[in-house]
């Protein structure tokens, strides 16, 4: 097992004083690639958290082993997320992007690889949810977080038959946003 | 006879019929883009039950408190040098602080959305268009005066009461729109983080900070208002 791998074990644990030491070992090191690129001390912050989260997710769901540093993990998340967050705000002109920070692809996005992408398809699909109208939202997060439909059926004020095919039809099209979605379309 | 859809449904919940089996497995053998959506759909049943049961909530309070004392303590020298700044000055920026401190965006009401929520009845579908109407125009006495009559018609529409609770904001009757929002924010409905926000606003305008503070960490991030709420949150801080 790597040495650093406390560190995932910290957030796994939530625990409060691993997590300081976190911030306060690597902290720094994210806000000021993030500032280097286009990026405000806030956005460095945010992005630091959200890839602290994105670190949990991907240990708490597999057999995660750490393979390089805590650090360059952590940074090749953050970068990930930065310019994911780039693209999607196109109206932010990118005129000041460390070039060896963002082009140069290192042997960390290797060996990550398949837990990134993973990351990134639930993440996607996730944001694609809220793109639902609030109903099949609704329907979909009450089938997904409980078993008992009869019961989720009851609640909402319609018949069983009735939530499952409003089920099966929210699906369907949250699967269509899926299906044109980058990530997930056919080439 | 059940759709493509449904019978995909079905059978990763594992509630098919014998004959839905057969339906089922006609397709599957005879039909590739079958087998591809019935894929699709065990990976977006997998990530949606993990992410929607995942509770991140802790980890991220913990990651909150975790920034605020590293960039209080590294901004301690900061707050200090401040000190000497002329009290009038301080006075100044206080009275002026509230404007920008909460700029209009933070308080913007979403628009109503143009649909009936439940039945089919004429009467009731006008009257929920013209408070779409109405709220849309900003015309908040006018929604929130039809909104009440639906309310008080059916009383288990929860979109009615939420965009009260919004109508009521938009007039500035923010005790009262909480009386309508609280129980939303405290529910379990898709009204749920939105609810917290609008609250949160309300105690805002109401000098409860903490408070809104508190409503306002509540907002999942699986919530599209969660960006906006950080934001909030942020300036309180």
């Amino acid at each position: 097992m790597h040495p650093e791998q406390k560190y995932i074990q910290y957030l796994l644990d939530n625990q409060h004083g691993g997590i300081q030491l976190i911030y306060k070992q690597y902290g720094r090191v994210v806000v000021n690639m993030i500032v280097k690129n286009n990026g405000t001390e806030d956005d460095g912050w945010d992005i630091l958290q959200e890839s602290l989260v994105d670190i949990y997710h991907i240990a708490k769901n597999r057999d995660f082993q750490l393979t390089t540093s805590f650090q360059s993990f952590l940074l090749l998340v953050a970068k990930r997320k930065w310019l994911n967050t780039l693209k999607k705000n196109k109206h932010r002109e990118v005129t000041n992007v460390d070039d060896t920070v963002f082009n140069v692809e290192d042997e960390g996005e290797k060996m990550y690889a398949d837990y990134l992408v993973q990351e990134e398809r639930e993440q996607v699909i996730m944001e694609l949810l809220l793109d639902l109208g609030e109903r099949c939202q609704e329907i979909i997060r009450r089938c997904m977080q409980s078993k008992h439909q009869e019961k989720i059926a009851e609640a909402l004020g319609i018949t069983y038959a009735y939530l499952r095919k409003k089920k099966s039809e929210c699906m369907a099209k949250l699967s269509e946003k899926v299906k044109e979605h980058p990530l997930f379309r056919k080439k | 006879m059940k759709t493509r859809e449904e019978l995909i449904q079905d059978y990763i919940d594992g509630v098919l019929s014998a004959e839905d089996q057969d339906a089922f497995d006609n397709l599957w053998e005879t039909d590739s883009s079958f087998q591809e959506e019935v894929g699709l759909q065990q990976e977006l049943h997998a990530v949606l039950r993990k992410r929607l049961l995942a509770d991140d909530g802790p980890l991220r309070q913990t990651l909150r408190d975790a920034e605020k004392s590293f960039r209080t303590e590294k901004g301690k020298i900061w707050v200090w040098r401040r000190w000497i700044i002329p009290i009038a000055a301080a006075a100044c920026l206080l009275i002026l602080g509230r404007l920008f401190l909460f700029p209009g965006s933070y308080y913007q009401l979403p628009e109503m959305r143009s649909e009936i929520v439940r039945g089919d009845i004429n009467s009731e579908k006008n009257q929920y268009e013209q408070a779409v109407r109405a709220f849309n125009e900003k015309d908040y006495v006018e929604s929130t005066k039809i909104l009440k009559q639906l309310l008080s018609e059916d009383s288990s529409v929860l979109q009615y009461q939420y965009y009260l609770g919004l109508s009521l904001i938009g007039e500035k009757k923010f005790e009262e729109a909480t009386q309508y929002l609280l129980p939303l924010a405290d529910g379990e409905s898709v009204f749920q983080h939105e609810a917290n926000y609008y609250v949160a606003v309300a105690y805002i305008e109401g000098g409860q900070e903490e408070k809104a503070k508190q409503r306002l960490e509540m907002i999942g991030t699986s919530s599209k208002i969660y960006d906006k709420a950080q934001k909030l949150l942020k300036k309180l801080r």
